[in-house]
């Protein structure tokens, strides 16, 4: 049966069917007979591996493939189990059969499957689909990525993109399920009595004693020891049949901590890494080594859960305790307790309650459902802050240091200074407004994570030499994003002064509304502090840097296009050239500025800001231009209609006294 | 009341609030047109048109790829910038009503009038370029990215050579059949420069190409487009050396030329160079190593270092350069800019590449963020604890008001 996932390797394919001279399939249990447990699956959580240049827990290994390949974190299998990130990337290590049947593989257009002439029945036009539905077309498909992957990624249509972005998460998913294939055979040893006597007489043995073998092999191999000839081709053949294994594809993830003394910045071992190791340097892998033979215990007891998890502890305890002698480890446990407690989708629950309860305030006003409004924002905001907080502490980073952070705290900034403001003003629009934001900035966060997801597999990537700084981060880049928090806060509140006035809410209570403009002013004003210096820091930090303090660089620019629009904005109102109204309008296409400067700069793909390039926005941005651009109109036409009907009215007036 | 002088009307309208307003919409136009053509036309090409300019004719079609030309003329940054220093001086300085609750707003200006002036320092007088070696190699000039320089020196000297030096500001209008005449006393002929292209290549003369300079040899330059990233025009020259005795020589000069054009006259060999603008340091640089960290297993740069050795007179010191950490020191600030090759194997050798700069503002717009910082605090401080205030007393106005009722 393993031979079906690797039918796509042509070469490893080649590979397995030469193997059976001297590797020895396990018997293979094919499905799981009961939920992993509880204790499994924290200590499986808590592994600690390599990946993108960093230590993290093999927990948020497993929610990151989840969640690029299904588009969510979890996953429910036809009878109803829900699994979680870790217990599906047990499944596809140690249950790879019973994996390949999950229908993990989003497909938001079927016209990916026309594509590859694999349309399967009965399925939407986006759905999800298992390994073993797409297989009979893998071959086409990994042809047609080939094909599409040489085009530039912007000029691949819609159907290619996603052509090869399916092939590449299957690829990825056969990573996974291939990873214990070194574990699933035995070696034949016995070609020669020598050879044999280096493994006791054993006729076959497992991969990882083997390698504890590795200095008496090359000695056979050198002729050193043994008899002669017959022994140098048995040891030949042995290494070849491992390079054979290492060829099958598995064992590529970095889970074995290199050794205490090997350096700040050393690579951790793959498994398929410890042969080539074990023949080089055989004095190095001695811990690994150790872990290896838990992991193939592991596979060998998997229809154990018993001896299984004694496997597992011993395997967790040998690598965290290596990870600790590092000082890598530290951080693991709190990065496992942040996916898990999902701050950011609890926070989303809450902002999304406070907005229906500030509804419900709207049709029946009630002094306890606004303590509850209250309440919930206030509850939504130091799950955030939370969150955030503990990302900072994971990365050992400032809050922002990403575009995907961008978001977080910029609703975070965005609801906080609308809490202020309600405290100040208790007009209960800041309120409301902070309640939108909020939920808006989560749903964004949680898009942007996929995206992430997909195109980087992290939102805690490692950062470029030049912005590992965390003197600049703090300074330049938080100050900048508080500045465009309150540029988007200042817009929203704009919004509801023009719709407000459109659709006659407290028609004739000027107050209401003076004190909404006053309200939009103080938070433009606030925004244009933080944008001027941050915008200015930035060139600071640009000239400390690279010598130079402006470049007129993409983002930069976009930086620059926020500080004038405000600039500009607050000298219309004080040379009078606009009232509340037009400063309401300048607002929202003050909001469309930091829009652009956020994120619109960002796919021109020119400039020295390339950490910060991305793609896939550009609709988000054309809809949101289109609709802001249309409140613009709409509000310009009613204020049009306003003040001409007012004019006509007056001219009746006279008439009738006239007369 | 008498009528007001034209003076005065100019002056009141240079300094108003409309002035800025329609000043800073044009800066905003600017900005964002230039970011967007930053997209087919790179950022040199860009900045000179947009930033670097008086007056502009910007094409939206290009810039919105729309199916038509729409231009669209423009004042340049420079003008622009220019009559908003002036309305800043005028009206946020020198006619501002000068009060407690102004205060602010003069000290804003003051920091952006120090900002503009630290731009224009930089512009000036500062000069910049990149000191590349490899290691074990040492140096104490650096050299420019983009500004050239033609050398005359006596090829027959040793040690340190005596060079006669023309400047790209005396030669680089020479196109075409345009020309210009150097002497010097210490020279033996004179040196005639033309046809000046700032981005060429020498290539052998064939039928299938006009030549953009005098055929010299079986070669002439060929002119091209300029590219979008400065760095890579190559600039090129004829020269014409004249003898006293009426003989002269000619050739080409081209800017990536391994080796000096030489001449011969007098028994002595003449060379001749186009070569970027080189200047001198205080000091020398050892690069001792150079070291390039990825994030294991991955591709991402995680750190790149020079260990260098500075030698000033007669005194060595070990530093080291690396990203966001330069380098202060004689007046000059020395950058780890990046290295090469890009294409080095383990064990290969490794150059490192500095940039180095001389810019006598180079802490100025620190201190402007400083102050702007200051009186925008001061100034939008104020405003708050005025509305907190207002707020206040208006609750306290209806729960009394509520009391009575």
């Amino acid at each position: 049966m393993i031979a079906r996932f690797t039918s796509v390797f042509l070469g490893c394919a080649a590979m397995l069917l030469t193997a059976p001279r001297a590797l020895a399939q396990h018997s293979e249990q094919e499905t799981r007979s009961a939920p992993w447990s509880a204790e499994v699956l924290d200590l499986f959580a808590t592994l600690p591996i390599q990946e993108g240049g960093r230590i993290k827990p093999i927990d948020t290994f497993a929610g990151f493939k989840l969640l690029k390949m299904n588009g969510k974190r979890h996953y429910t299998t036809d009878a109803g189990e829900r699994l979680s990130p870790v217990e599906w990337l047990l499944d596809c290590f140690f249950f790879p059969e019973q994996a390949s049947e999950y229908r993990i593989f989003r497909v938001d257009n079927e016209d990916v499957l026309t594509a590859i002439d694999s349309r399967v029945p009965g399925k939407k036009k986006r759905d999800w689909y298992s390994y073993a539905e797409l297989e009979p077309g893998l071959g086409r498909l990994l042809a047609k990525a080939h094909e599409f992957s040489r085009k530039e990624a912007k000029e691949r249509s819609l159907i290619e993109t996603q052509v090869v972005q399916l092939a590449t998460n299957v690829r990825e998913f056969e990573e996974l399920i291939h990873f214990l294939d070194f574990a699933r055979f035995e070696i034949t040893v016995d070609g020669t009595p020598e050879l044999s006597a280096l493994f006791d007489g054993a006729g076959t043995t497992s991969l990882s004693r083997v390698l504890e073998e590795a200095p008496g092999l090359v000695a056979l191999f050198r002729g050193e020891i043994g008899d002669g000839d017959a022994d140098v081709q048995a040891a030949t053949e042995l290494l070849r049949n491992i390079e054979a294994l290492q060829r099958l594809g598995g064992g590529r993830l970095a889970i074995f901590p290199p050794e205490q003394d090997a350096g700040d910045n050393a690579e951790w071992i793959e498994p398929a890494e410890l042969a080539s190791d074990a023949f080089t340097d055989s004095g190095t892998v001695d811990d690994p080594l150790a872990l290896l033979a838990a992991l193939e215990r592991m596979e060998a007891q998997k229809a154990d859960p018993a001896a299984f998890l004694v496997e597992l502890r011993q395997l967790h305890d040998g690598a965290v305790a290596s990870a600790e002698a590092r000082g890598e480890y530290g951080k693991i446990p709190l990065e496992v307790s942040f996916y898990k407690r999902d701050y950011f989708t609890r926070a989303l629950v809450f902002f999304l309650l406070a907005f229906l309860m500030t509804a419900f305030t709207w049709v029946k006003p009630s002094k306890w459902l606004h303590r509850g409004v209250w309440g919930a924002l206030a509850a939504a905001e130091v799950l955030l802050v939370t969150g955030i907080t503990m990302r900072c502490i994971i990365r050992g980073r400032p809050p922002v240091s990403t575009l995907y952070e961008t978001i977080l705290f910029i609703a975070a900034v965005a609801v906080l200074i609308a809490m202020v403001i309600e405290v100040i003003n208790r007009q209960r629009v800041a309120i409301v407004v902070a309640s939108v934001l909020g939920a808006l900035g989560m749903f964004l966060s949680m898009k942007y994570e996929l995206k992430e997801a997909v195109t980087a597999g992290d939102t805690m990537p490692s950062l470029v030499a030049v912005l590992d700084t965390n003197f600049w981060l703090a300074t330049h880049v938080t100050t900048v994003t508080m500045g465009y928090s309150a540029g988007l806060l200042a817009s929203a509140i704009a919004h509801v002064w023009l719709f407000g006035r459109m659709f006659g809410f407290r028609k004739g209570d000027r107050v209401f509304y003076k004190n909404i403009a006053r309200v939009v002013y103080g938070v433009l004003c606030f925004g244009l502090l933080f944008s001027v210096v941050g915008t200015i820091l930035g060139g600071v930090w640009a000239n400390y840097s690279w010598g130079r303090f402006w470049g007129w660089d993409p983002k930069e620019n976009g930086a620059l296009l926020i500080c004038i629009w405000g600039i500009m904005t607050l000298h219309l109102r004080l040379g009078g050239y606009v009232k509340d109204f037009g400063f309401c309008i300048m607002a929202v296409l003050g909001g469309l500025v930091v829009s652009f400067s956020w994120w619109g700069v960002n796919l021109l793909g020119v400039g020295l800001h390339s950490y910060g390039f991305t793609s896939g926005i550009f609709m988000i941005l054309f809809v949101m231009y289109m609709i802001e651009l249309g409140v613009v109109l709409a509000a310009g036409a009613w204020r049009l209609f306003s003040v001409s009907g007012k004019a006509v009215g007056t001219r009746a007036v006279a008439v009738d006294a006239r007369a | 009341m008498s009528a007001k002088s034209p003076l005065t009307r100019a002056v009141d309208f240079g300094a108003s609030y409309g002035n800025a307003v329609v000043l800073l919409f044009f800066l905003f136009l600017l900005t964002l047109f230039g970011t967007l053509e930053q997209v087919e036309h790179g950022l040199f090409e860009v900045q000179r048109k947009y930033f670097e300019s008086f007056f502009l004719v910007a094409d939206l079609g290009e810039i919105f790829d729309l199916p038509f030309r729409l231009p669209l003329p423009l004042p340049g940054a420079v003008l622009v910038l220019s009559l908003l220093t002036l309305n800043l001086l005028c009206g946020g300085l020198i006619r501002i009503r000068k009060n407690k609750s102004t205060l602010g707003v003069i000290i804003i200006h003051v920091g952006i009038v120090l900002m503009f002036a630290a731009g224009l320092v930089k512009l000036t007088a500062s000069e910049d370029g990149h000191l590349t070696l490899f290691e074990t190699e040492s140096s104490d000039e650096f050299v420019s990215y983009y500004l050239w320089e033609v050398a005359i020196f006596d090829a027959t000297q040793r040690a340190d050579v005596q060079e006669h030096i023309i400047p790209d500001a005396a030669f680089l209008d020479l196109t075409g059949d345009r020309a210009a005449t150097f002497t010097s006393p210490d020279l033996p002929f004179t040196v005639t420069l033309s046809h000046v292209a700032k981005n060429c290549r020498p290539l052998p003369k064939g039928p299938m190409w006009a030549a953009d300079s005098p055929v010299v040899e079986g070669y002439a330059l060929r002119a091209f487009e300029l590219e979008e990233v400065a760095e890579q025009n190559v600039a090129g020259l004829h020269v014409r050396v004249d003898f006293a005795d009426g003989e002269s020589v000619e050739g080409l000069l081209w800017g990536f030329e391994r080796s000096a054009w030489t001449f011969r006259t007098d028994g002595r060999v003449w060379g001749m160079s186009l070569r970027h603008k080189r200047y001198k340091m205080p000091f020398t640089v050892v690069l001792d190593d150079f070291t390039r960290e990825l994030h294991p297993n991955t591709g991402i740069p995680k750190a790149f270092m020079s260990d260098i050795t500075k030698r000033e007179g007669g005194s060595e010191s070990r530093l080291r350069i690396s990203m966001n950490e330069p380098l202060r020191h004689g007046g000059l600030v020395l950058f780890q800019s990046s290295w090469g090759p890009s294409n080095a194997g383990p064990g290969d050798p490794l150059f490192s590449v500095f940039s180095v700069v001389r810019n006598p503002s180079d802490h100025w717009p620190a201190w402007s963020c400083g102050i702007i910082a200051l009186g925008m605090i001061i100034a939008f401080g104020q405003k708050l604890y005025r509305y907190i205030r207002a707020q206040a007393a208006a609750r306290q106005r209806l729960q009394a008001g509520e009391a009575q009722a």
